[in-house]
């Protein structure tokens, strides 16, 4: 990990403000996104999440501050940024009335590769994103996450290094933002840099690295991922779940073991939620402690309810006025 | 049903009160009219009845604007409710089919209604500039009144026919192009029928023609302004036309309800559209699209959006054969009966201009608004190309697709080499012609940056924009260089036009490229 950390920043974003008119969008933006990494951007609605996309991939120009992606300034070298990144927008931007070959033949005529180049990675990402059965079908006839994988195949056409996703998963059933995220990871093992935005952290929890937390316009948090809730949560909270219920109730006794704070019940099945002082335990002690109570334990994970807690308690209440 | 009407209407009237841009169209239409006024007043020491002149004026502005505007306010007024798929949710909500006529319609209809009430006082003056009297202020009044209501009624009915805004406007241009010119045709081909011997003079056939074409001409609002601007006019206000326009608007608003639920059964929400030509249908589809170009962007808005090559192809037919008919109709109309090459000649000459005109309108009206509507604009712009070259790019595409109407006039020139050799030498001894195309070319980017700001009706808006501006331009111009010089005004209006072609070129550029980061 360290080794990573050691090279140039694919992405470098210093002191970036931008302002639509009076309404201050992004003030002093400072984040870095290291090579090969699965970076989140994660921030409620109108944080600035898709105003500081919008910057990366040359949109828009920073007023203030400057943005260097694989070291090239965003402003000056705007066709060889263009050409090493890949962006996907927010909203389904996508000629429907074209099949999915059309569609993706296009844009890689666009990036000026030839028709054997084209045919050879129109392939590879079809079958990466498993679409290789319908690209002889209309974009407009398929469903919102095959269209979103249309869309992806389509960032991936011209092989960028860097991939910049606004809000990929939303409006996608539970199934689609699994396959989606499977192939997000596929690709990260295949050595590209994917900057995801989301406004769900817990989202974006097992799948990144590194996340930056931005709300209205100012950067909360930039590291890893793993930091994150060390630093914010110093009283971090599991869910220990029984193959079926005891008797007598376990909570008396889980409350007994050394460093818990607090133990709750989760409505509806033979499961508590354990929260527990770092400083006096670790989670390997936590869960010797819970085995030698002799309980049948079905599974000890991490609560998520905490994950959305330390976003609450990073980010302000309230909508952005 | 009221209720509901009440409540649109409502909405739509609070909606364009709080809209500065719709202040600023009245008030730029009221000082239209003041500018008039000063230069009809200021050249009245050249001319007898100033008032008369500013009258007619007024009346064709008037008309022209009803005309557009049944073409992009009424005929779209359904259409885009269908588009945004907002018509389930209004019926949903309790509004029937004569609520959302009536508070779709008669919105529209009294915003155009406060435009003629705007420019009534002004009109007044038209007496006392003098050669008018007050009989034909109103009687012009009453028939454009009614004119509107025909006019709004009928873009309600084809609204509700139509599917798509798009069609809407075609479906409505075709129609009034119908109502204007088909009495003119047919009155032609009538009495050429007649001459040539295969109807009797005077018989039953000739005579009941002559009687429809003469009854339908006395509906005509082109017949009636005629009239009510004879200085002779001493007629009642309300004529032939007032009442047949009057009840032909009750007839399309009957028909509108009456039909509103057969063609708006399933709400389908509008998507792009792929040439018919590369459909599926079943298991057949006619053709393939050619794979992608070197030059993607001229690939894909020449095939996606002019329709490419099998549709050029049609085009190259439907065009020779639209001018092959209109020469036989001018050749057995005429005085000769010879077959003349110099007359298709210069019919595929002048025709392919229209085309020209007609298919550069459409495509200035869709190449951004397209992109914009599909929100297809980021993807694009941020090809590793200057953003300038995309944009060009899309042109050439579209430049490609006029290649049938640019061989059709080639193709006349040929035929007629002396028609084409007239034309150019009327170019270079007349100025005002080449004013006259360079006002083409600048209606076409107009045109292009409007669509960026408006959803529907960039055209119609266009062409209001350019008679209003070139009326008010050569009112100015007459009353600052005076009537002798003829020829310096061609030349400055046309330096003025280049420069107004120019800014209005990187206008669209800066437009598309603020539209794209959006």
């Amino acid at each position: 990990m360290n080794d990573v950390f050691e090279t140039p920043p694919v992405l470098e974003v210093q002191h970036l403000s931008y302002s639509f008119r009076k309404h201050r969008a992004l003030l002093d933006v400072n984040f870095q996104v290291q090579p090969q990494s699965l970076h989140g951007f994660v921030g409620p609605n109108g944080a600035g999440k898709t105003t500081t996309l919008k910057v990366i991939c040359t949109l828009l120009q920073p007023q203030a501050g400057n943005v260097r992606v694989f070291g090239l300034d965003v402003v000056h070298d705007v066709k060889e940024v263009r050409r090493r990144i890949g962006f996907m927008p927010d909203h389904f931007s996508m000629y429907r009335q074209m099949t999915v070959f059309e569609y993706l033949d296009f844009f890689g005529a666009a990036y000026g590769l030839s028709q054997v180049e084209r045919d050879r990675i129109i392939t590879d990402v079809l079958t990466l994103t498993d679409m290789d059965g319908r690209k002889d079908d209309l974009i407009n006839g398929l469903s919102r996450g095959m269209q979103q994988r249309v869309s992806l195949a389509r960032v991936l056409v011209n092989d960028p290094d860097l991939l910049l996703l606004d809000e990929p998963a939303s409006g996608l059933d539970p199934r689609a933002r699994i396959e989606l995220m499977e192939i997000l990871q596929e690709l990260r093992k295949m050595g590209k840099t994917i900057f995801i935005s989301s406004h769900i952290l817990s989202e974006l929890a097992e799948l990144c690295d590194s996340v930056t937390i931005i709300d209205r316009g100012l950067i909360k948090y930039s590291g890893p991922m793993d930091d994150l809730l060390t630093d914010t949560e110093e009283h971090p909270a599991y869910v220990l779940t029984l193959r079926e219920a005891v008797d007598p109730d376990p909570q008396e006794q889980l409350q007994a073991l050394a460093g818990v704070l607090r133990v709750e019940e989760v409505e509806g099945k033979p499961a508590w939620s354990i929260s527990f002082d770092r400083a006096m335990t670790d989670t390997n002690n936590l869960l010797r402690g819970v085995l030698d109570l002799g309980l049948p334990v079905a599974s000890f994970t991490e609560d998520r309810k905490h994950l959305n807690q330390a976003f609450m308690d990073l980010t302000e209440r309230g909508v952005r006025t | 049903m009221i209720r509901g009407s009440l409540a649109m209407m409502d909405r739509a009237l609070r909606v364009d009160s709080r809209l500065l841009r719709a202040h600023l169209v009245r008030l730029l239409f009221v000082g239209f009219i003041v500018w008039m006024l000063w230069t009809i007043q200021d050249r009245s020491m050249f001319f007898g009845a100033p008032g008369a002149q500013f009258f007619s004026m007024m009346s064709a502005v008037t008309f022209i604007l009803i005309t557009l505007g049944g073409l992009s306010l009424f005929a779209t007024a359904i259409t885009e409710e269908k588009e945004e798929m907002t018509l389930g949710l209004l019926q949903m909500a309790g509004v029937g089919p004569a609520g959302i006529l009536l508070g779709k319609g008669v919105t529209r209809l009294v915003i155009a209604l406060l435009i003629l009430a705007s420019q009534f006082p002004f009109m007044l003056l038209a007496i006392t500039l003098g050669g008018v009297l007050v009989n034909q202020v109103w009687a012009i009044y009453v028939a454009l009144a009614a004119y509107l209501l025909m006019m709004s009624a009928a873009g309600l009915f084809i609204s509700v026919m139509c599917r798509t805004s798009r069609q809407a406007s075609l479906m409505m241009s075709i129609l009034i192009l119908v109502y204007f010119f088909g009495p003119y045709i047919l009155q032609e081909a009538l009495s050429a029928s007649v001459t040539a011997g295969i109807f009797e003079v005077d018989g039953f056939v000739d005579q009941s023609a002559d009687w429809i074409i003469s009854s339908v001409k006395e509906t005509s609002i082109f017949h009636r302004l005629e009239i009510i601007s004879n200085s002779a006019f001493n007629q009642p206000i309300i004529s032939m036309q007032v009442v047949s326009n009057s009840t032909m608007a009750a007839l399309l608003l009957g028909l509108s309800w009456l039909t509103f639920g057969y063609f708006n059964r399933e709400e389908r929400a509008a998507s792009q559209e792929r040439p018919f030509w590369a459909r599926r249908w079943g298991d057949i589809r006619l053709l393939k699209v050619p794979r992608a170009w070197k030059s993607a962007l001229v690939w894909k808005d020449f095939n996606f959006m002019t329709g490419g090559f099998p549709l050029m192809v049609f085009k190259l037919a439907f065009y020779g054969l639209t001018v092959h008919a209109v020469y036989l109709f001018f050749h057995f109309t005429g005085p000769s009966r010879y077959a003349n090459i110099e007359l298709w000649g210069s019919t595929a000459m002048w025709m392919g201009g229209i085309f020209l005109f007609a298919e550069l309108s459409v495509y200035s009206s869709r190449i951004f608004r397209e992109e914009i509507r599909w929100r297809t604009c980021p993807t694009l712009w941020m090809l590793p190309q200057s953003f300038v070259l995309t944009i060009y790019a899309k042109w050439a595409g579209c430049l490609v697709a006029l290649l049938p109407a640019v061989i059709l006039f080639i193709v006349g020139a040929t035929v007629y080499p002396e028609g084409f050799f007239h034309f150019l030498k009327e170019l270079r001894a007349r100025p005002w012609n080449i004013f006259a195309i360079l006002q083409f070319i600048l209606g076409f980017h107009l045109c292009a940056l409007l669509s960026m700001y408006i959803k529907y009706g960039s055209v119609a808006v266009t062409v209001a924009i350019l008679f209003v501006g070139n009326m008010l331009y050569e009112a100015t111009t007459r009353t600052l260089f005076g009537f002798g010089a003829d020829k310096e005004v061609a030349v400055f209006s046309i330096l003025a036009t280049l420069f107004a072609i120019a800014g209005m070129h990187v206008a669209v550029l800066r437009r598309a490229h603020i539209v794209a980061a959006r």
